[in-house]
């Protein structure tokens, strides 16, 4: 038995449960979900994972940091995270001096060696089932039905579970939920402005840090099936039933059950009846359940996304010929935004 | 939009920039960094979250749009976070540039915010009135940003680090009466009070879009 990863996940979200239970022999259950509510993070560290509070340059006129976005349960949305730079103006005992500057023409944006990586991905869906059953033999007899009357649940709505991509890259690396690019990096050719000193050009040159985009999600569904269906196949035979979506959480049984229920009145089988009979453990609702064969609906939607990206900018500073000595200091400023 | 329906409009506004409401903190569908988070408010509309706000480029003469910008607090120190509109475009290798507290555009100019700062207690939040004055309709494709911006770090080095949250504003372009989502996915959830009536405060469309849903 496989256990469905992150079901809970379902708890953390409040779904309304609309049922409109009708009188075919195919019952239809209409689900009214709220949006997934869930955060977005980004942060900036030093290499070494420290929170990141200025940066020194150093000798070698260049540092790296890392700037990270990580996603709980969010909205598949992309994101932007860019960097404007002011020029750095010289500064003594506090006090800027803003005739002399060394230009943000001369700082640029690059990246180290390995600039992206990925982490903790997982996909939250909500799976669709179709259910179909025949009652045979004496369980039919005692229903009060002929054998081989059929009864079905169509379009149910199983449990939002959120199934964990990790170890799983390999082939994947195109339908993340979100994949994750470096910018192209440059020189902040039109400077931001400066808290002290201004001197900004209003609408400053922008260096994308990380840039996170929809991709294509056709393989990414195609696993997210497959990953529902093993974690529901408790018997391992490559086929599910009711019982087994109850068994592993993957159905909520007692909307489950009222489905099953209305299934069985449309397909003729009186509910007092039924009611006396599972009174007197004649009859099981697992025993019905087991009758049910599951068919997974194609995955075509997520409806959020949980991850972590990194990308490992470094900020280069080349100092123009003649700049007089002393100490220069400008303002990196770092925003991310959603691009819905 | 009568005259007393404009000014029931007015009154409104100036209430909301009066009455800084500040709440129990709350994390849903909110872009944050690790001091502070930012989101349009209500963050879902409809059951549609929104990422961005979505401006009709039209309306009916005399009908501004008014929104809300929800920042909260992370920390456990009182915070000081500063909120302006600006400029925003598609540029080089579609990267979206921000502009500069300051900069301008035909539609940053029409973008009024109640406040431009708030001083945030440790874990609150509060709900920054909004609005787009509307006159003569909005260029089509127009872009801007409510940009939320945090102290400046006290660093000892050459760089001072600022973070901001960027909120995009679009025109969305949406025909009146529909619901629609704009290419990019953002629900014109505006189209919806506007197909119904006028626009005159945020309850009124919260009400809407709670009671009617989409058109």
């Amino acid at each position: 038995m496989k256990t469905p990863s992150l079901r809970s996940a379902a708890a953390l979200a409040a779904v309304t449960l609309l049922l409109a239970v009708g009188i075919g022999s195919a019952e239809t259950i209409t689900v009214d979900a709220q949006v997934t509510t869930g955060t977005r993070t980004f942060a900036l560290k030093t290499l070494a994972g420290g929170g990141l509070d200025a940066l020194t340059l150093g000798a070698a006129g260049e540092r790296g940091f890392v700037t990270s976005v990580t996603d709980e349960r969010y909205e598949r949305v992309g994101y932007q995270v860019t960097a404007t730079m002011s020029n750095l103006y010289k500064v003594t005992n506090g006090t800027f001096d803003c005739t002399r500057s060394i230009p943000a023409s001369g700082l640029g944006i690059g990246f180290l060696a390995s600039p992206v990586s990925v982490s903790d991905v997982a996909g939250l869906v909500e799976p669709v089932w179709d259910l179909a059953g025949t009652l045979t033999g004496a369980l039919a007899t005692t229903l009060g039905v002929a054998s081989g009357t059929a009864f079905a649940v169509t379009a149910f709505p199983g449990e939002r579970v959120e199934h964990a991509l990790a170890g799983t890259f390999t082939g994947l690396q195109d339908a993340l939920p979100i994949k994750v690019a470096p910018g192209p990096g440059g020189s902040f050719t039109a400077p931001a402005a400066h808290p002290t000193c201004g001197s900004g050009a209003g609408s400053p040159t922008s260096r994308l840090l990380m840039n996170g985009t929809g991709s294509n999600l056709a393989a990414l569904f195609t696993w997210l099936q497959d990953a529902i269906m093993t974690a529901a196949d408790v018997g391992g035979d490559a086929a599910v039933d009711a019982a087994e979506l109850v068994a592993t959480g993957a159905a909520d049984d007692p909307t489950l059950a009222a489905a099953t229920r209305a299934a069985l009145a449309s397909a003729g089988v009186s509910l007092t009846l039924l009611d006396a009979l599972i009174a007197a453990n004649t009859v099981t609702m697992t025993q019905l359940y087991e009758l049910l064969d599951a068919t997974l609906r194609p995955v075509t939607a997520l409806v959020g996304q949980t991850g972590s990206y990194l990308a490992l900018p470094k900020l280069t500073l080349s100092i123009p010929d003649g700049t007089p000595p002393g100490t220069y200091r400008g303002t990196l400023t770092v925003t991310q935004v959603d691009v819905p | 939009m009568s005259r007393r329906s404009a000014g029931r409009a007015r009154t409104t506004f100036v209430t909301a920039c009066i009455s800084l409401v500040v709440l129990a903190s709350g994390t849903a569908n909110a872009g944050q960094n690790e001091t502070f988070g930012a989101e349009p408010f209500p963050s879902v509309i409809a059951g549609e979250a929104r990422r961005a706000f979505a401006v009709p480029e039209r309306v009916a003469p005399g009908i501004d749009i008014e929104e809300s910008v929800r920042v909260y607090n992370r920390t456990d120190e009182p915070i000081r976070l500063a909120i302006y509109p600006t400029t925003a475009r598609l540029g080089d290798d579609e990267v979206i540039e921000i502009g500069d507290r300051g900069a301008t555009s035909p539609l940053v100019e029409r973008i009024t915010l109640a406040r431009q700062s708030v001083v945030l207690q440790p874990h609150a939040d509060a709900t920054i009135a909004m609005r787009v004055t509307m006159a003569g309709g909005i260029a089509p494709g127009s872009l801007a940003a409510i940009v939320v911006q945090g102290a400046p770090s006290a660093g000892s080095a050459e760089f001072d680090l600022v973070q901001r949250i960027a909120i995009l504003v679009r025109a969305s372009g949406n025909a009146a009466g529909r619901t629609e989502r704009s290419a990019g996915g953002v629900p014109g959830w505006l189209d919806v009070a506007i197909g119904v009536a006028l626009l005159a405060s945020y309850r009124w469309r919260r009400h809407v879009a709670a009671t009617a849903g989409p058109v």
